[in-house]
């Protein structure tokens, strides 16, 4: 793919995150301006770039989205969550059509159709806006919808509606040959133009003249069309607005916006029964509702009505009537006119408004945008390192044998800390590149309960708390479906409607929070929702009848252990299987992608007041700190962030129970593997000390008795491969400095056998 | 030559090409309060406006007139004839 494309296609992305994300905030809040204007601002952006290639069903539907933001913005729109649903369709559709330029540089066959539809679809409502939708209106003249005359803008010797330009060229223009002020000059129907300087200038001696600074605003009384086709090739540098001079404008304007807009719905209202019930039995009183009703807003907003209602014909009274009302409902009247053009001062280019009006999004420049391969193969590369220079050990230690003065060994020593601590720095650097927030997945979870909320007509909040925590791009990448997966199971089975929420005295809302933070060197993540919670006892009855727990460990274990059960491969405690949260994928799922990571997952859950979900996943997956045990003269690596201790016990102080040993430490009760015994290693000689490392999994201790403690190492865990990847008990092998091979202990398996 | 130049004056004449800022941004900067006449001035690139209005130039010859040197008055406004 050309450079170019691939920085569209990426650039493209962000923006349609960003959109998203400015739209859910919109939903929350549609008066927000700030938020229309970058929901606006980066579609625009979007157009803008498609524009350079050619992808017409893009940049068509692009195109009708950004109409429609600018109507909205104009206020001649409301946003509705109708508006909003289109709107992300749209964003979805963008994304789509970019993974198939990604692909094949070049859209699917289909696009062409479903851009048009799209965009018509987008386009009706502009046409057909929830207030707007009556013919008289759509079909007005361009006065009735133009926007008031700009203070910035003098007054004019204009009549009806004339367009504002506001042309802001390139700052690189002058490079590819334009002549901006000329295309203003030669503007069609041109009768007014202002160049806009930036804020500040820089000095005679730093200054650029080679580089544009200057914008323009121009008022020109030609046709759309015209200036369109004047403008075409800077079509993304300009806007458009109508306005409308103080002159032309209806000559009532005291009416309030809010009592207008709802005026103006009735009025819309009113119409459309009378056409819909045009004809019909109920005619008559139809007719009398309304009459009654258009007496009711004249009143509201101090017109009169002539002439009085025509017993014989209301229907023709009515019509007059509507179009009274019709006329003086169209928009507001323009403000007053600014100054005379004599005294428009310099000073009022640099107004914040203008600025605002005239800035192009900033670039941010000091950031390098670099495919996550090249960063993978750096890591790789550094980790590679790490593990090469761990041979240095072994080569002083064979030094040893042949320098007798003993000079050799202590340059290698050296050589290998400072090369420890080179790599070492190079890794935790190429460690940062790869660090990213949990916000880059967690912001787009938004969409999913906003939609899945509406789905289900479930009124739900949605938290997010320490978005900003940072872990590798690579987990929090494979994150996302897991959490994914724990929403949805929260907003399907968790939280209850408003109703029964209500009934349960709990708040109409539900709220499902998703924290981040780090913990030591991991980052820990929690899903909760104050729903109805799990049913312990329904998890213990369905995995006894699935046969996935006997009676008797069901006995032993506490209300905590049994909940753990969900986790369990072939357990689902909802027996419809819902076509929103994942079908027949459960809770199995979700716990084998986490542990796949290396982390684990705990669950807790109070019947009635909700349920939390823990995962605890390494910040990094590339480099791993190992701890090597001996046992039965093999060398295995347990991951450091599992352990919790390692102590020599006598082996008095074990306690046994039937089968099961176990060993008191720190007054915590904890079980026992005997580690040769489980690789059916030959029994030893009674020792009567023995070393226990003491680990954690998935929050529960047990220790391991192991023949000896070796010291830490860093080294790459490769999974296991072709014959040896069904051995569960290991979670894969590293290459240790001296050539030889490490296996790495899974400990959730060992456990399990244990146990089984 | 368009530009004539000397140290009280500029003297632009016909149309000023984009080329030409470089002739005229260092005479600006040496003499930042001498007059630009534009009073022959019959038309002129962006980047040599942009270059008045950014030096601060003391325009000579635009007030008054009809054309683009508008621009070049405080108002950097321009009214067209038939408008104006």
């Amino acid at each position: 793919m050309n450079a170019l494309l691939a920085q569209f296609v990426a650039e493209s992305r962000d923006l349609i995150e960003a959109a998203s994300k400015a739209l859910l905030d919109l939903e929350q809040n549609a008066q927000d301006k700030e938020q229309i204007d970058q929901l606006f601002r980066a579609v625009h952006t979007i157009k803008g770039a498609a524009g350079l290639f050619e992808f017409t069903p893009l940049t068509k539907t692009v195109h009708a989205g950004e109409d429609l933001l600018d109507t909205i913005r104009a206020g001649d729109v409301p946003f509705t969550s109708d508006v909003a649903d289109v709107l992300l369709e749209m964003l979805d559709r963008c994304v789509d059509w970019l993974d198939q330029v990604e692909a094949q540089e070049a859209l699917n066959e289909d696009a062409a159709a479903i851009g048009d539809a799209l965009s018509q679809r987008l386009r009706a409502l502009i046409d057909a806006p929830g207030i707007g939708a009556i013919p008289e209106l759509s079909d007005a003249a361009p006065e009735d919808t133009a926007l008031p005359w700009p203070d910035d803008v003098p007054a004019l010797p204009v009549s009806g509606a004339v367009t504002l330009v506001t042309y802001t060229p390139s700052v690189n223009a002058f490079f590819s040959g334009d002549d901006p002020l000329r295309t203003v000059q030669s503007t069609p129907g041109l009768v007014w133009s202002r160049i806009v300087s930036p804020k500040e200038w820089p000095t005679s001696d730093d200054l650029d003249p080679f580089l544009l600074h200057i914008s323009f605003r121009l008022v020109s009384s030609a046709s759309q069309d015209e200036l369109d086709a004047h403008f075409a090739y800077v079509s993304d540098e300009v806007t458009y607005e109508a306005i409308v001079s103080a002159g032309d404008a209806p000559a009532e304007g005291a009416i309030d916006e809010g009592l207008r807009a709802m005026a103006e719905q009735l009025l819309v209202s009113q119409r459309s029964l009378l056409a819909s019930d045009q004809a019909s039995p109920a005619e008559d009183h139809c007719t009398a509702s309304v009459a009654v009703v258009l007496q009711r807003v004249a009143q509201a907003v101090s017109i009169e009505l002539s002439p009085e209602l025509d017993a014989d014909n209301p229907r023709a009274t009515i019509d007059q009537w509507m179009a009274i009302l019709g006329a003086a409902l169209r928009k507001p009247e323009p403000k007053a006119v600014a100054a005379p053009p004599a005294v428009v001062e310099e000073e009022q280019a640099d107004e914040p408004e203008t600025i605002k009006q005239t800035a192009s999004p900033a670039r941010a420049n000091s950031h390098l945008r670099v495919s996550s391969e090249r960063i993978d193969a750096l890591m790789n590369l550094a980790g590679e390192l790490i593990v090469a220079k761990n041979a240095m050990p072994f080569l002083a230690q064979r030094a040893e044998t042949m320098d007798e003065t003993g000079e050799l060994v202590r340059e290698i020593k050296a050589q290998h800390n400072t090369i420890n601590r080179i790599s070492e720095e190079l890794q935790s650097a190429i460690m940062q590149i790869r660090m990213v927030p949990m916000s880059t997945i967690l912001s787009r979870f938004n969409r999913l309960v906003r939609d899945m909320s509406r789905k289900l007509g479930k009124e739900i909040q949605y938290v997010v708390e320490g978005e900003d925590t940072e872990a590798d791009k690579a987990i929090v990448d494979e994150l996302a479906e897991p959490i994914v997966h724990l929403i949805r199971n929260s907003i399907d089975h968790g939280l209850e409607d408003p109703v029964t929420r209500e009934a349960s005295d709990k708040p109409r809302v539900g709220t499902i929070q998703v924290k981040a933070y780090q913990l030591e060197e991991s980052v820990v993540l929690e899903v909760l929702d104050d729903g109805k919670g799990i049913d312990v006892d329904g998890v213990i009855a369905k995995a006894l009848e699935r046969g996935l727990v006997d009676q008797d460990k069901v006995n032993n274990m506490t209300r905590t252990d049994a909940l753990q059960l969900v986790f369990l491969p072939g357990l689902s405690t909802k027996n419809e299987v819902s076509d929103l949260s994942g079908r027949g994928v459960g809770m199995d799922a979700v716990a084998s992608m986490v542990r796949r990571l290396g982390g684990s997952i705990s669950i807790f859950s109070e019947k009635g007041r909700g349920t939390k979900i823990t995962m605890k996943l390494p910040l990094s997956m590339a480099v791993q700190r190992l701890m090597m045990v001996e046992i039965g003269d093999g060398l295995y690596g347990v991951p450091i962030d599992r352990v919790v201790e390692s102590q020599k016990i006598k082996s008095s102080s074990i306690r046994r129970h039937r089968n099961a040993e176990m060993v008191v430490l720190r007054d915590r009760l904890i079980p026992l593997v005997r580690m040769r015994n489980l690789f059916a290693c030959p029994d030893v000689e009674d020792n009567d000390i023995l070393s226990v490392m003491v680990v954690d999994v998935d929050g529960r201790e047990s220790g391991l008795i192991v023949d000896k403690f070796h010291p830490g190492v860093d080294a790459i865990i490769k999974p296991m491969t072709g014959v040896l990847s069904s051995y569960q008990c290991y979670s894969g092998t590293a290459l240790l400095g001296d050539g030889s091979i490490l296996l790495a202990l899974n400990l959730r398996e060992i456990i399990e056998c244990q146990y089984h | 030559m368009p530009i004539s130049l000397n140290d009280d004056c500029a003297l632009l004449e016909g149309y000023i090409d984009i080329t030409d800022v470089d002739i005229l941004h260092p005479w600006l900067q040496q003499n930042p309060t001498s007059a630009v006449d534009v009073s022959d001035c019959t038309g002129a690139h962006t980047a040599v406006v942009q270059l008045l209005i950014a030096t601060g130039a003391t325009v000579a010859g635009a007030e008054g007139t009809e054309d683009w040197r508008q621009y070049l008055t405080s108002g950097r406004e321009y009214y067209a004839k038939e408008n104006a």
